[in-house]
């Protein structure tokens, strides 16, 4: 009769999981990992960002003033830094290419107020007051990523919020805000495709949502 | 070496159960040895296929109703997608996972919201904060395992601090003095180890009650529930600790996503193909943590081109009914674009 030692849990648990990694190990034949590249920084970029992220978290952190006045700056500040006609064209996808100029001039502002609401929503979730840079990649050209981390009330812990800005010198407008590691135009683009792909290609139905979307809210904010 | 691994794991695994020596144990094998041969299967397989890039992507798929047809795999549906920021995890399953997205909402709408806004009427925000930190301690040795296996030894020291000083100063893990002063919480799980040695997603998988996941993070969450350390050390499903650890577990997960749940349907307007996407990204980049990055490949994120000429006269006519066009594709070519459907500048 055979005799088996008797092995800890932990022991064994450490094997079962060594096991599965070994699997997975040869199983996966190492997919290539993706190269990053090591871009430099853009100190301008990063500039612009500190300055005006810190102006919108102060905004939204303003509590002495009304909703409704807070609302109206924050969305000031929103016009000014980031390229909503260009971020509007994005989030259309493959349907920036079909669309109308009628049917742009319908979706772009439908769309403008929409931003405002989901931004304002999103960034007052953070809830903080002070903005950090902590740094910024090149990924081309004029097209920079810069990451900062948010902190301030509120919060058990320090939020990362990446912004995607792009121009050059000192003129940069905010393309796309990243936070949890999830972008928010380019969520936003396969959102739009694909409610515009179940109307068979119908531009005007996720024009006609959007303008719902937005009515409901304002039906809330009222009550 | 593959099939020889699979074989010995098996084989043990059976072993063990049937000596009846412990069966927990047995289970914690056998989840690992299922998560072996999901990721043996799909592992190869999917990272074989043409690359994401080269393949029309999955977003915007249509309702549940356009299942693939078997005989004629759609691209769209069954091109891979690597676990980059810019890729969506491929939704072969489209139409179950509809369905599973469906019942699931209509339960949480009828039930679960209910149920979850009654906790927090009730229950004092103090001791929902005191659970709600005490069942997140008990996941730090899990976490702790993990990143030991990914080869992340700093944020491993971080999180055992976290454990010992919440189990002992915070009260088992009530008070969260850890995060108070600067050890900061983080997550690491076995779908994250898995990814972390390039197993990809696979398909997309929306489990009915729990939400968005994929073949790999699924088979990664068996085995986070069976061969979970404290779990094997003081009881795991089955046992009192086990299963009142999962049930609290559950409320106090729930209660904590309530907010961001009550903002789906009125930030999205295609809620399904939204989760999937934030899902797909968050995951991307937590893998990308896990491979040591402090964030995903910026080289992969789609290019916000100068915006294309917009025809003068209508061209996107609306088709009268559904079901749509499987790809309601552009009139040209479609740009080298590596994330869902974007264009460069002419």
């Amino acid at each position: 009769m055979t005799r088996h030692r008797f092995k800890p849990p932990l022991t064994q648990a450490a094997m079962a999981v060594a096991l599965a990694i070994g699997g997975a190990f040869a199983a996966s034949t190492f997919a290539p990992r993706e190269a990053h590249a090591q871009a430099s920084h853009d100190a301008q970029a990063e500039q612009f960002v500190a300055v005006q992220a810190q102006r919108i978290v102060t905004v939204l952190d303003d509590h002495a003033t009304s909703p409704a006045d807070r609302t109206r700056a924050f969305r000031a500040i929103v016009d000014q830094i980031a390229d909503v006609p260009r971020i509007a064209t994005f989030v259309l996808g493959k349907y920036a290419r079909t669309i109308t100029q009628a049917q742009m001039q319908r979706f772009a502002p439908v769309f403008r107020a929409y931003e405002q609401n989901v931004y304002e929503t999103q960034l007052s979730n953070f809830n903080g007051n002070s903005v950090k840079v902590t740094g910024s990649v090149v990924r081309k050209p004029g097209d920079v990523v810069v990451n900062t981390i948010i902190g301030g009330r509120g919060y058990k812990q320090p939020l990362a919020v990446s912004w995607r800005v792009l121009g050059g010198g000192e003129s940069w407008k905010v393309v796309d805000v990243q936070a949890g590691g999830v972008w928010l135009a380019i969520t936003q683009q396969q959102d739009f495709v694909s409610t515009t792909d179940n109307n068979g290609g119908n531009i005007d139905a996720l024009i006609a949502q959007l303008q719902q979307q937005s009515q409901q809210r304002r039906d809330t904010r009222a009550r | 070496m593959n099939r020889q691994a699979i074989k010995t794991g098996l084989h043990f695994a059976v072993r063990t159960v049937r000596a009846g020596r412990a069966r927990r144990v047995g289970q914690a094998f056998l989840a690992a040895a299922l998560a072996t041969v999901l990721v043996a299967a799909g592992g190869p397989a999917i990272a074989q296929t043409a690359p994401a890039k080269d393949a029309p992507k999955a977003a915007g798929r249509a309702e549940a109703q356009d299942l693939p047809d078997p005989a004629t795999p759609d691209p769209a549906t069954t091109a891979p997608v690597s676990d980059s920021a810019t890729g969506l995890i491929p939704d072969p399953w489209s139409g179950p996972n509809h369905a599973s997205y469906r019942v699931t909402r209509a339960i949480n709408r009828a039930a679960i919201a209910p149920a979850i806004r009654a906790y927090v009427r009730v229950v004092p925000t103090p001791v929902r904060t005191g659970l709600d930190n005490a069942i997140r301690n008990l996941d730090e040795p899990r976490t702790v395992a993990n990143d030991v296996l990914q080869g992340r030894f700093k944020p491993a020291g971080k999180a055992t601090a976290r454990f010992v000083i919440n189990s002992t100063v915070g009260v088992a893990g009530l008070v969260d003095v850890a995060s108070r002063i600067g050890i900061e919480k983080h997550e690491s799980d076995f779908g994250q180890t898995l990814g972390r040695y390039g197993v990809r997603s696979g398909p997309y998988i929306f489990v009915p009650l729990a939400g968005p996941s994929s073949l790999r993070d699924g088979a990664g969450r068996l085995v986070d529930i069976f061969a979970d350390p404290l779990g094997l050390l003081v009881g795991g499903l089955g046992t009192i600790f086990g299963d009142v650890r999962a049930g609290v577990g559950a409320v106090t997960e729930r209660t904590s996503a309530d907010d961001q749940l009550k903002q789906v349907d009125s930030t999205f307007t295609d809620p399904y193909a939204s989760i999937r996407s934030v899902y797909s990204q968050r995951r991307a980049s937590q893998i990308a943590v896990a491979r040591g990055h402090s964030q995903e490949d910026v080289s992969q994120l789609p290019d916000f081109g100068a915006p294309p000429q917009i025809a003068p006269t209508a061209q996107a006519k609306p088709t009268a009914a559904k079901p749509v066009p499987a790809d309601p594709a552009p009139p040209s070519p479609a740009p080298p674009c590596r994330y869902l459907e974007c264009y460069d500048a002419p």
